[in-house]
């Protein structure tokens, strides 16, 4: 099985350098399907111009002149993003009278074709979306960013966070009201800070650090190590093992309201002696970590005393 | 409630907070009359205009204002809850420069600068924008919080309220009320980053991110025969004073050589400091020597009090008679002051450890993303990270007396690395308009080998100098042996960590109808974790250390997203994932995870949204010892961990005129864990709630001499079902008014296994709730007034639920039955603990009104 994935993956990564060769071979401008940037094969002539675009739609070409889209360029003499940028070209649509069925309509398009015109130019930037939960979802977009009225103009976001992510995470918003919890409503952290929303190479959409460690010791540094000896179910498990991030009734976020209860649901002599536990547990008086104060890790003692 | 110096202004606020919120509420009439009148003479003059720079438009905004706090209850749990204190605010404040069109010679295009939270609100943010067409952007963010934490974990009805010492002329030992983990930090992040020809085919980024943390705070010093004991000859509560940051640069180049293609090459450094230092609490200093010397006793969380047998009888003189007969503490010298304690007890008048560590962690990235390929997307990375600790100077030194020692000095360094290889690639291909393939591989391969090397230590057994340690020169008998663990010989003790990562998705995905889109990804993973020295070979049986567990996982996760209309979107998660092992107790071998989305939008004014979660784990490998040596079994046990975490929730908005909107939300989540555990249990019931000893069942149970024995297995439990609600109704009756006014709910009603009442638990039946109500009212076009009401309440229904109890004997064939503590199956057997009616903590309730006012001027 090991020798069937390693070269998967290797065929994997060749077909990857050879397509990329093959691009420099082949240049921009090719036809792609929703992967792809959607380049639309279409003649000048097809396109009629912002101007145009202008005689009905006054309004909304009037606002655009303030959107990140067009402002960049109009600040500089040029055009940048036009209307026809994204909703194609829109001679067939004028000629028809404003016929919407002839020209990119998003109301009516699927996420798939949402998503493959935005990543014709943003595909740089979020190149996991494609393969993100928020895609296979079918979370386009336009579930998150309005271009032509956003309620947060630096990403154009529909509403801010996190009342946009609680739209549909509602099932996570309770947390965040729980007596503990991360400062997300309160405005210090953003749900962005640990999730990539836009698809990333971790389980739920967690955020990739440079050296593996988890997302958690950006802020919370003195845990990150490496410690000469490392608390290995830390690393192993991840933060998770013990805390519950978004939000607890517990103190510190823990899993368990009692801290010998949590430590002892692996160092228990039930699991003595196996691979799964280490030495006995106790209730004692005082909390496990009484005495094992390093509990993320220690530089002087293995068992984390100081 | 002990006082700590400058811990205590916050923790001990009750007295003091009715002349803060006095001066408080003073200062924000003073500021909201005085801008009354500005108000008032702005109405009949016209607004004056910012000057902006040539060529540029100015939008300014800044909202003043202030708090007023008023609390009953505990002062303790509300700042560690909420922390907002009463006082004048900046509340917020916008600055916005934007480049007129045509302008060319501009520095920047638009700059734009945000804040918030300043004066005193735990939470403070600021934000810094600019950018100058297509040559740079740059974007800064400051953050600012307070973390302050003091739970009352030994605010413990259960613990005595003071115990005479015998011997000490009535002095009692007081209750320690104090959370022994308490601390008042301070958190302030920075993140800059700077792009420079952002829109180029080359394209460069700096960035640079600093992180401080640092405060006061209470921690632990532990003295025991079971570890070292360096901090003489009992437990003492130590301040430790946290300060550690990190400066984080990162730089690097974007490469854009065809439509659709990216390659980046990344240098990230990050510098890690840590400065903390410890020192024995302020508040440990209870008693004194007779020359003045104040002289901490430590043993301040054992239910047994300083004795005799702290103290080196045979030199004790005239203060020792017999072993009934003897004086520990003696009178104050002053009326107030401090008892004198006999010179040959044992104490602490000194204590410091500093361990200043520096880690550096370059790290180079490149990645790789392409599109340009027909019906292939792509994209990649690879990094290499090479971490070095560094703790070149460890210092730590006790002064005081244990047994015969009056002084030790520890030093020493440590060192580790941390050899970090991972790569990420992922390949999409589009085989039609409606069927996809993707594949997904994540690999990390982590290396750390560390070693510390710390002295043997150093001690004095006389008294050098005066103040250094107490003045008693008599005769005495050796204490214990000073050690430090990690490094018992005073020679090198090296460590090693190391785990690899392997991880495939194979995704499938059909979107060939409209309203569907489904997709199912077979998951393979592998986990191997190495530990201890050797770590490249299976760790044996019996043995918890020097040796690797692997790990093999398969799964399947199949996804589906139905558009049942066009006002309706349904999605759904089905996850099934198994593990042939596990490295602890709690992670799972089986995890179920079901989830279903869906949002629905009849019409442009409601939005009604719905979610389930349920995630399901269990770990049911059944261990044996004896069965794993006659290899019957791989595993010993039985652990039968399981846990779920089961969310229904259910929201709505309503906005259906514009002058009036509703929000509504309805949660209700049942978290539950289980684990079979042992626990030791006190030999003598002599406390509330004691064990009774019967049952030694426990397989491997390892007996810590006769005074703590182990009864289980048992079902160790906790089930947190918690309900939330959260409504919000906006009404605006006309152009210049708006108010809200809303309540927030999170209430568990949950119990658990109660196995020792002294060790205080979290509240697992405790409501939390948060009332408000505000009013904007534009007093003039760019002047609102604003007022805000928040009620904050805490209550704690009970402990933490009804206390539930094991049965007798159990065995590892048949773990002991959990029920009721007052079941009368029990008859009387149970080994598990009760809980007095006295409760469990300290009282952690509170109520607390909050009124927050403030003026929004535009200019």
């Amino acid at each position: 099985m090991r020798r069937l994935l390693t070269s998967t993956a290797i065929l994997l990564l060749l077909t990857g350098f050879a397509g990329t060769r093959l691009a420099f071979a082949a240049g921009a401008g090719q036809q792609t399907l929703s992967t792809s940037p959607q380049k639309v094969a279409a003649s000048p002539a097809d396109f009629v111009g912002q101007e145009t675009c202008a005689a009905c739609h006054a309004d909304v070409v009037k606002k655009f002149d303030g959107n990140p889209h067009a402002r960049l360029a109009l600040e500089h003499e040029g055009k940048g993003v036009t209307c026809e940028s994204c909703h194609g070209p829109g001679k067939a649509h004028v000629d028809g009278g404003g016929d919407i069925t002839r020209i990119r309509h998003f109301d009516k398009a699927s996420p798939q074709e949402i998503d493959a015109t935005c990543m014709g130019c943003h595909a740089g930037v979020h190149p996991n979306f494609d393969r993100s939960p928020h895609a296979k979802a079918g979370v386009s977009c336009l579930g998150c960013h309005s271009v032509h009225a956003p309620e947060a103009e630096e990403h154009l976001l529909k509403a801010e966070q996190p009342k946009l992510c609680f739209q549909c995470h509602s099932d996570v918003k309770p947390a965040f009201d729980m007596p503990f919890h991360h400062p997300v409503n309160e405005g210090a952290v953003s749900c962005s800070d640990c999730h990539d929303v836009h698809g990333s190479f971790n389980n739920s959409n967690l955020k990739s650090t440079a050296d593996q460690n988890a997302v958690c010791t950006k802020c919370h540094a003195e845990t990150r190590g490496p410690y000469v000896y490392e608390h290995a179910a830390v690393k192993a498990e991840g933060c998770v093992g013990c805390h519950t991030p978004h939000g607890s009734q517990n103190a510190r976020l823990l899993n368990m309201p009692n801290i010998n209860t949590l430590c002892n649901q692996c160092h228990s002599p039930v699991a003595a002696g196996t691979v799964h536990g280490m030495n006995a547990g106790s209730s004692e008086l005082a909390s496990c970590t009484t005495c094992h104060t390093m509990i993320h890790g220690s530089n002087l003692n293995q068992a984390f005393i100081k | 409630m002990k006082r700590f110096g400058w811990l205590t202004g916050q923790s001990g606020q009750q007295l003091s907070r009715v002349k803060v919120q006095c001066i408080a509420g003073s200062i924000c009439v003073v500021i909201l009359v005085a801008t009354a009148g500005l108000a008032g003479a702005q109405t009949e003059t016209p607004v004056v205009q910012p000057v902006a720079p040539d060529g540029y438009t100015l939008h300014e905004t800044i909202d003043l204002g202030g708090r007023i706090a008023n609390l009953n209850g505990s002062g303790a749990m509300y700042d560690t809850l909420v922390n907002l204190q009463s006082g004048p605010r900046v509340l917020g404040d916008t600055f916005e420069l934007r480049a007129l069109p045509g302008k060319k010679d501009a520095p920047f295009d638009t700059l734009s600068a945000f804040g918030s939270g300043f004066g005193g609100d735990p939470n403070n943010f600021a934000k810094l924008g600019f950018h100058k067409g297509n040559v740079y952007e740059f974007s800064g963010l400051f953050r600012r919080d307070r973390q302050y934490f003091d739970y009352d974990l030994l605010g413990n009805p259960n613990i005595p309220s003071g115990q005479t010492i015998t011997g000490s002329n009535s002095f009692a030992w007081p209750q320690d009320k104090q959370s022994p983990i308490l601390f008042n930090t301070v958190r302030r992040m920075t993140d800059t980053s700077l792009t420079i020809f952002p829109l180029s085919k080359v394209s460069y980024h700096v960035g640079y991110s600093q992180n401080i943390f640092q405060g006061p705070s209470l921690n632990w010093g532990a003295s025991s025969p079971f570890f070292d004991g360096s901090i003489g000859d009992y437990d003492q509560q130590l301040q430790e004073y946290q300060r550690n940051s990190t400066d984080d640069f990162v730089g690097g180049i974007d490469w854009k050589p065809v439509a659709g293609t990216r390659v980046t090459f990344e240098e990230e450094i990050d510098h890690y400091k840590e400065d903390s230092y410890y020192t024995l609490a302020p508040g440990d200093f209870l008693a004194q020597e007779a020359d003045g010397t104040r002289v901490s006793l430590g043993n301040w969380d054992s239910l047994s009090p300083y004795g005799i047998g702290a103290c080196n009888t045979g030199s004790m003189g005239s203060g020792y008679t017999n072993s009934t007969t003897y004086t520990i503490l003696s009178a104050p010298l002053a009326p107030g002051g401090l008892p004198v304690i006999n010179p040959a007890c044992a104490v602490a008048t000194s204590y410091l450890r500093s361990q200043p560590t520096r880690i550096l962690y370059p790290t180079e990235t490149i990645r790789l993303q392409s599109s340009s390929l027909p019906n292939i997307a792509m994209n990649g990375d690879f990094r290499f990270t090479r971490a070095k600790m560094d703790l070149a100077n460890y210092y730590e030194n006790f002064e005081g007396l244990s047994g015969t020692v009056r002084s030790t000095t520890f030093t020493g360094n440590a060192s580790a690395k941390r050899d970090v290889i991972a790569a990420d690639y992922a390949l999409t291909y589009s085989a039609t308009r409606t069927f996809s393939l993707s594949d997904q591989i994540d690999y990390s391969d982590v290396h750390q080998p560390g070693t510390a090397n710390i002295s043997q230590g150093i001690t004095a057994n006389t008294p050098t100098n005066p103040n250094e340690t107490i003045t008693y020169a008599g005769p005495l008998v050796p204490g214990k042996n000073f050690s430090v663990e990690g490094s018992p010989n005073g020679t090198p003790l090296p460590d090693y960590f190391g785990q690899k990562i392997f991880t495939n998705n194979l995704t499938g995905t059909w979107d060939g109808w409209s309203r569907a889109t489904l997709s199912l990804t077979w998951r393979y993973r592998t986990h191997l974790i190495g530990e201890g020295i050797p770590d490249n070979a299976p760790l044996a049986v019996g043995a918890d250390s020097n040796g690797t567990v692997t790990i093999h996982e398969n799964g399947g996760i199949f996804k589906a997203a139905l558009r049942p209309s066009s006002q309706w979107d349904l999605n759904g998660t089905l996850e099934v994932l198994y593990d042939d092992n596990a490295f602890t107790p709690v992670s799972p071998r089986q995890t179920q995870h079901y989830r279903v989305h869906t949002l629905y939008r009849p019409n442009g004014w409601m939005t009604l949204s719905g979610a389930f979660n349920d995630l399901e784990r269990h770990n049911n490998t059944n261990n044996n010892d004896a069965a794993v040596a006659a290899k019957d079994v791989t595993y010993a046990g039985p652990i039968a961990h399981q846990d779920h975490s089961r969310v229904v929730s259910v929201g709505a908005t309503l906005f259906p005129k514009g002058h009036l909107g509703l929000d509504a939300n309805y949660a209700y989540s049942d978290v539950y864990t289980s684990t079979n555990i042992c626990y030791d249990a006190a030999a003598s019931p002599a406390y509330p709630g004691a064990a009774t000893p019967s049952g030694t069942a426990c397989p491997g149970a390892t007996v810590r001499g006769t005074s703590y024995y182990e009864f289980g297995p048992v079902k160790d439990f906790m089930n947190a079902p918690t309900q939330f609600v959260s409504v919000a109704l906006a009404i605006s009756p006309d152009n210049s008014t708006r108010t809200n006014i809303g309540y927030r709910l999170s209430s568990v009603n949950g119990t658990q296994f109660f196995n020792d009442p002294r060790d205080v638990n979290g509240s697992l039946v405790s409501t939390y709730q948060s009332p408000f109500a505000n009013i904007a009212y534009t007093w003039h076009k760019a002047w609102v007034w604003k007022a805000e009401y928040n009620y904050f309440g805490y209550g704690e229904g009970g402990p933490s639920g009804a206390p539930f109890c094991s049965t007798n004997n159990p065995t590892p064939a048949t773990p002991a039955t959990v029920v009721p503590c007052n079941s009368s199956t029990l008859a009387g057997l149970q080994t598990g603990l009760t809980l007095p009616a006295s409760g469990e903590t300290a009282p952690r309730n509170f109520r607390a009104n909050n009124i927050t006012l403030g003026m929004h001027y535009e200019f």
